[in-house]
């Protein structure tokens, strides 16, 4: 490059960095932000043996901290899995400590406001109340949100996609500056198994035109409009059968394990594998994988492996 | 003292009044203490349930209710009653709209009272509530708020929820209106617009010409140790007699008619001289005691004269037969005891969370008017609720703990394979098998995908499967309900092996 070239090019970067230091919100078109991302961290975290909010702790220090996703005076909103009136001790819905911890390391990095919320299967005041979610969402300073009126959903056009067209999308989804993706592995009737991909349905109201119209094109398809920035899978407790609400305690496997990443594909391929189902099984993560919205092959990624 | 009678009464009857209105509108927090209170205290629920359990128990509450009524008057009628206090609010709205309403004192026939108290005692031999749904106050109010208040209240917060938070200021949270049915409705606005009506011309016209309450009150009130009565203070000027709601004061003879004073004390305000006390008179009691009798003994002691179960029983062979069999609320036992226990009051219906329990015309028959049932369209019966069970007051749905609750089937599974995603369309579903919380519902391998199987000895009918299932225009898996309900096992909890492995499996 000439001087010209390189003038021109050192006062963008330099304009973009300090702008997006001072400005909150602009930090997305901070083109280092990218850069740093990529070259610092791995590409999928496997954490395994201690408790949810301890095995996050070490596995977002490797990515860098929240810090990296979360920026001083941003907003941030959590999907956890919170579909069913259940107790945590059923594993039907995502650890409740996890969630506290999360929300607790947002606040550290200085957001401006975390919300929590899901598009529950069951009542949404009893499943918010029982999971155990909202109170420790309450007590690390988040805000539980309700999801159960259409008003709350607004409706959006999904880019390049052939089965879901349209959704009506939750408005926080929309809004929010960081979107965090924490869903729980378990056994799934209707779709093999549901993982962080799976776990977006809970941000859409119509859920019937999902199973209307192919239950796999449309789970693939979703993160076409906005994929989470990172997911964090909770497979500490997982429901190995009748899932996805479980009868007893006796579907369940204490596997103490947590995946980090900011690929959807790769984490639900990781996933799918420490569940021990066959990747070729579950349509949703070959489709998604097919339309680039990450990587099914392991193999190809960087892969930080931690056992405590 | 006499002149903050009525002041008293307006902030008790007040006070209950929104207690009522809180526990019908159901949303927010729960205050079950509150509702079992309120409840407690209403006569007919409590006496249906009395006789119901066949007198296994004798309420505290009603006692009270009847001692009260024996000692002060109907008092009830001014403060405990929900309807009551209802048409007290709509006489005030009227007095402000115009100028102060003249009541004149009224002569009745007695006789149709009776014959309404004496319809409603049999009824509830015979396990035929319709005349109690129709009639009852608890019941009719019940309807009212459910289908007219409680819509009208959550669609006023919603717009001052709006304007709120236009401003950023995120103070009122806003409301779902759940379900109307219009006929229930319009039979519930005909009500309200009777009492809008009869109360213009003569005030507390329904608790003295068809209350069956205010018959036996009445009837026990006539007796009571304190008193309104006049003095040698007064002069015949009739203001009290154009201020008695209930037109029982005949100012020009001094005489008041006690059995249908309902103890608003709008008299004892209004009287200019002390031509009123409301004290133990110094006279002989009036010897008519079969007033008396009939107020008192018959509700306590009915149920000891006639075996209620065999009596309904013969009544309900002639039943119209219903294409589909509705489902009734678990603890309700079977559509017998629920037809002739359920007084319509909607209690349950306000208080479902899931929104399932929904009111219905005639689903039962006549003889079932109005009574609720269970609608798989609109919600489904949550796995670990027992909601409906707690609050019915005359144990219509009798109380069942969350446990023995799982163990019960309301109705039994049936799955179309024509209408089925999975079999018609051959694409993945299972939608049904997600949501079965006993996993009555379940997949089995068809083609190469899953397809619903049926596990009917597990089913509990809750409508999971029939209320989630997306199949379009008709619904692929529905719940037949069962006229008697059943028990069911509980669902096997057998664990897979499953080889932990300690390291990552890539």
């Amino acid at each position: 490059m000439d001087r010209r070239e390189f003038i021109k090019r050192a006062l963008y970067y330099g304009t973009a960095v300090t702008a997006s230091i001072f400005i909150p919100g602009l930090s997305k078109l901070n083109p280092l932000n990218k850069i740093w991302a990529k070259s610092s961290s791995k590409d999928l975290v496997a954490v395994k043996g201690s408790t949810p909010a301890k095995m996050f702790d070490k596995g977002i220090k490797v990515l860098g901290g929240i810090s990296k996703f979360v920026k001083k005076g941003q907003t941030v909103v959590i999907k956890p899995n919170i579909g069913w009136d259940v107790v945590p001790e059923l594993g039907a819905n995502t650890n409740p400590d996890l969630i506290g911890r999360i929300v607790e390391h947002c606040k550290l990095a200085g957001a401006k406001k975390i919300w929590v919320f899901d598009h529950t299967c069951n009542n949404w005041k009893k499943s918010y109340k029982n999971s155990g979610i909202q109170r420790a969402v309450n007590l690390n300073g988040g805000k539980m949100v309700p999801a159960h009126k259409e008003s709350y959903y607004h409706s959006v056009t999904i880019p390049n996609s052939k089965t879901l067209k349209k959704a009506k999308v939750h408005e926080l989804v929309l809004d929010s500056d960081v979107f965090i993706n924490v869903p729980v592995l378990k056994d799934h009737s209707g779709a093999n198994l549901t993982i962080a991909m799976k776990n977006l349905m809970g941000v859409v109201w119509n859920r019937r035109y999902y199973h209307w119209n192919g239950l796999h094109e449309c789970i693939s398809e979703f993160p076409l409009y906005r994929k989470p920035d990172l997911n964090i899978v909770d497979a500490y407790n997982v429901m190995i059968q009748n899932g996805p609400r479980g009868i007893s305690k006796e579907d369940l496997v204490l596997m103490k394990t947590q995946l980090i990443s900011e690929d959807i594909v790769a984490v639900d391929t990781a996933a799918a594998k420490v569940f021990g189902r066959k990747i070729g099984d579950i349509d949703y993560i070959s489709l998604a994988h097919k339309m680039k919205i990450g990587n099914k092959n392991l193999e190809q990624l960087n892969i930080k492996r931690i056992t405590m | 003292m006499k002149k903050y009678l009525r002041h008293i009464r307006i902030i008790v009857s007040s006070i209950i009044f929104l207690l009522f209105i809180h526990t019908f509108m159901n949303i927010g927090f729960d205050t079950p203490i509150i509702r079992d209170f309120l409840l407690s205290l209403q006569v007919l629920p409590v006496w249906i349930k009395m006789v119901v359990s066949h007198f296994s128990f004798i309420s505290i509450p009603l006692i009270l209710v009847l001692l009260l009524t024996l000692i002060f008057g109907r008092i009830y009628c001014s403060t405990l009653c929900p309807l009551g206090t209802f048409q007290d609010v709509i006489i005030s709205i009227n007095n402000d709209i115009q100028s102060k309403k003249k009541y004149k004192y009224i002569r009745i026939k007695k006789s149709v009272r009776y014959i309404i108290l004496v319809l409603v005692i049999v009824s509830i031999f015979l396990g035929y509530m319709v005349f109690i749904s129709l009639l009852g106050p608890y019941s009719i109010f019940g309807r009212i708020m459910t289908n007219i208040l409680k819509p009208l209240i959550i669609v006023i917060m919603n717009l001052l929820s709006k304007a709120f938070n236009s401003f950023q200021l995120y103070l009122i949270p806003q409301f779902q209106i759940h379900h109307i049915s219009y006929p229930v409705l319009l039979f519930a606005l005909l009500y309200f617009i009777f009492i809008v009506i009869m109360t213009y011309f003569r005030g507390r016209w329904f608790c003295n010409h068809l209350c069956p309450v205010g018959t036996i009150l009445g009837s026990i009130s006539c007796h009571s140790f304190y008193k309104i009565h006049f003095t040698e203070n007064c002069n015949h000027c009739g203001l009290c007699e154009n201020k008695c709601k209930a037109g029982c004061i005949n100012s020009k003879n001094k005489k008041i008619d006690l059995d249908r004073c309902i103890n608003c004390f709008d008299c004892l305000s209004v009287c200019p001289r002390n031509g009123l006390e409301y004290s133990i008179e110094k006279k002989k009691i009036d010897l008519r005691k079969r007033k008396l009798i009939t107020g008192i003994l018959l509700p306590l002691f009915s149920a000891f004269l006639l075996p209620v179960k065999s009596f309904s029983q013969m009544l309900t062979k002639s039943r119209k037969l219903i294409k589909k069999n509705p489902i009734t609320p678990p603890g309700s036992k079977n559509h017998d005891h629920f037809n002739s226990t359920c007084i319509s009051c909607y209690l349950c219906v306000s208080s479902c969370p899931n929104h399932v329990i929904i009111p219905t015309m005639f689903k039962y028959g006549i003889k079932g008017i109005l009574q609720p049932e269970l609608n798989y369209s609109y919600g489904y019966c949550s796995y670990e609720c027992n909601i409906c069970s707690q609050v019915c007051p005359n144990h219509a749905i009798e109380p069942i703990s969350i446990k023995k609750k799982k163990l019960i089937q309301i109705g039994i599974v049936n799955h179309i394979k024509d209408n089925c995603i999975v079999y018609s369309k051959n694409l993945p579903c299972g939608a049904c098998s997600e949501h079965c919380p006993t996993k009555a519902v379940y997949l089995v391998p068809y083609k190469s995908l899953e397809a619903p199987a049926i596990n009917t000895k597990i089913c509990i009918g809750c409508g999971a499967c029939e209320n989630i299932c997306p199949a379009k225009p008709n619904k692929a898996i529905y719940v037949e309900g069962n006229k008697v309900h059943k028990s069911t096992r509980r669902p096997k909890k057998k664990q897979r092996r499953f080889k932990k492995d300690s390291s990552f499996p890539f």
